[in-house]
């Protein structure tokens, strides 16, 4: 496992123990790096303004 | 973690970076762009909030002439008081009764006019004159209080707070990653104490929302957190699954499906946070009263005469040492119940009592005891959050708490404004 995967452990878990405690910020947050994934990756113009 | 940061090297742009510094800049991100979406939240959270922080002041000065009377010696029975308000009110229906507070204070009639305005009508109780009306729906307060709740935009408005507050709550956990010291060990500077005389503006603006992030956030945690119980989606659940009271509680009563929240309406709050989930109970028109009540007692006129009268009602709260500040609300229907509730600033004073409508029995008797850890410490948490807890310190340590986050959001602001790619909007 590389070393930085040790480091994404602890944060990973904050994250998903605040998603699943506040529901919308897990659902916004799925939105939001679905977004991320299929939308602005994918449309240069957009991903230089948020790059 | 923060034993590794000192091997972090300064330049971003190594192809290879050290995981930590990818991490950082991640949660740098993460931070940056929920920032953008709650600062607007935030400012009109704060800025409201400030406002109806200080509500009791602010009331006392706006309706000085509504509210004090100049107090005799002998008061009017409650039926009198609200038989003057009935008839200065034809047609109203009377929701809710609130006797005087005080010997100087007038007592307060709630009532719903025929073209459906939401009125309190002020009256003397030693004299029965009526003093004048306050619209519940569209008086400074309430509207101050329904930007604060739901941006005034209804159930969605009431979504998109909650939505900000937890995302707050996530800027509040990744900001203190950031304000976290890297590089060089630790200094004071630039995380306790302000670097305000720096020649660098990008210092003195960073330090000025990192260190004032960092002492705000408890305070600002505590009040995100102790808000959203009111909230619509998270508070709605949060409430229904603490807030089950023992089912032998009411054995003996039948029970409606109408829940005591009912009482609650927008923009005025009637009985605790901790008993909206309590069902109301119903009164039985079998159980007649013994004596008749002479006077008409109710809004209702179609209501039996030999219904309990509003002085028997207030009666049966006192001798249930109800606090100061209580109200009646009326029944409903047939078989609703008159329902005494007391939301007094110290939170364990709080207490809800159902009447049955024809036998002046108590139905329910819901005190600080009988609410059950969390509720008890939402309550606390909502006297302190409205600073109603410990007065006037309460009150100005909840508007240092916004004064923080106004100073947050623009401080975040101007950051980015600053660091902003030349010529366009962008994450620096």
């Amino acid at each position: 496992m590389p070393a930085y995967a040790q480091q994404w452990r602890v944060p990973t878990a904050i994250v998903a123990v605040l998603g699943i405690i506040f529901p919308l910020v897990g659902v916004s947050l799925v939105a939001v790096l679905l977004l991320d994934y299929f939308v602005i990756s994918r449309i240069p113009p957009l991903r230089r303004i948020l790059n | 973690m923060s034993n590794l940061s000192s091997s972090v090297s300064d330049t971003t742009s190594a192809a290879i970076e050290p995981p930590l510094n990818r991490f950082y800049r991640t949660v740098w991100r993460w931070h940056f762009y929920a920032g953008l979406f709650v600062i607007p939240f935030m400012l009109i959270l704060a800025i409201t909030g400030s406002i109806y922080l200080f509500k009791p002041q602010l009331d006392a000065v706006m309706y000085r002439p509504l509210m004090v009377v100049q107090p005799t010696v002998v008061m009017l029975p409650y039926v009198q008081q609200l038989t003057a308000v009935q008839q200065a009110y034809r047609d109203a229906l009377v929701t809710k009764f609130t006797p005087n507070v005080a010997p100087e204070r007038s007592a307060e009639v709630t009532l719903t006019t025929p073209d459906g305005q939401n009125l309190t009508v002020f009256v003397n109780p030693y004299t029965g004159q009526v003093l004048g009306d306050r619209n519940e729906d569209h008086n400074f307060q309430a509207q101050i209080r329904e930007i604060h709740g739901e941006l005034l935009m209804g159930r969605l408005g009431d979504t998109l707070v909650e939505l900000a507050a937890c995302w707050g709550l996530v800027l509040l956990i990744t900001g203190l990653y950031l304000w976290l010291p890297r590089r060089n060990g630790f200094s004071v500077w630039g995380t306790l104490l302000p670097r305000l005389g720096s020649k660098s503006r990008r210092v003195f603006w960073r330090d000025l929302h990192a260190v004032s992030g960092f002492y705000g956030a408890l305070l600002i945690g505590f009040l995100i957190l102790t808000g959203l119980p009111w909230s619509g989606f998270w508070g709605e659940t949060f409430a229904q699954v603490w807030n089950r009271f023992p089912a032998q509680m009411f054995d003996n009563y039948p029970q409606s499906t109408i829940l005591t929240g009912a009482l609650n309406q927008k923009g005025t709050q009637t009985v605790p946070w901790a008993v909206e989930q309590l069902p109301m109970p119903k009164s039985e028109p079998g159980h007649q009263h013994g004596e008749k009540a002479e006077l008409p007692n109710s809004s209702h006129a179609e209501r039996s005469a030999t219904a309990v009268n509003l002085d028997e009602v207030i009666a049966v709260a006192q001798s249930n040492a109800a606090p100061a500040g209580f109200s009646v609300s009326f029944p409903t229907d047939e078989t609703g119940v008159y329902t005494v509730s007391a939301f007094p600033d110290d939170p364990t004073q709080e207490m809800t009592l159902h009447i049955d409508q024809y036998s002046s029995q108590v139905l329910t008797d819901i005190r600080w005891h009988d609410y059950g850890l969390v509720p008890k410490a939402v309550e606390m948490g909502i006297a302190v959050h409205m600073g109603k807890y410990f007065g006037l310190p309460n009150q100005l340590l909840m508007l240092f708490a916004c004064l923080i986050l106004v100073l947050l959001c623009v401080s975040g602001l101007v950051m980015w404004w600053r660091r902003r790619p030349s010529k366009r909007l962008g994450a620096p």
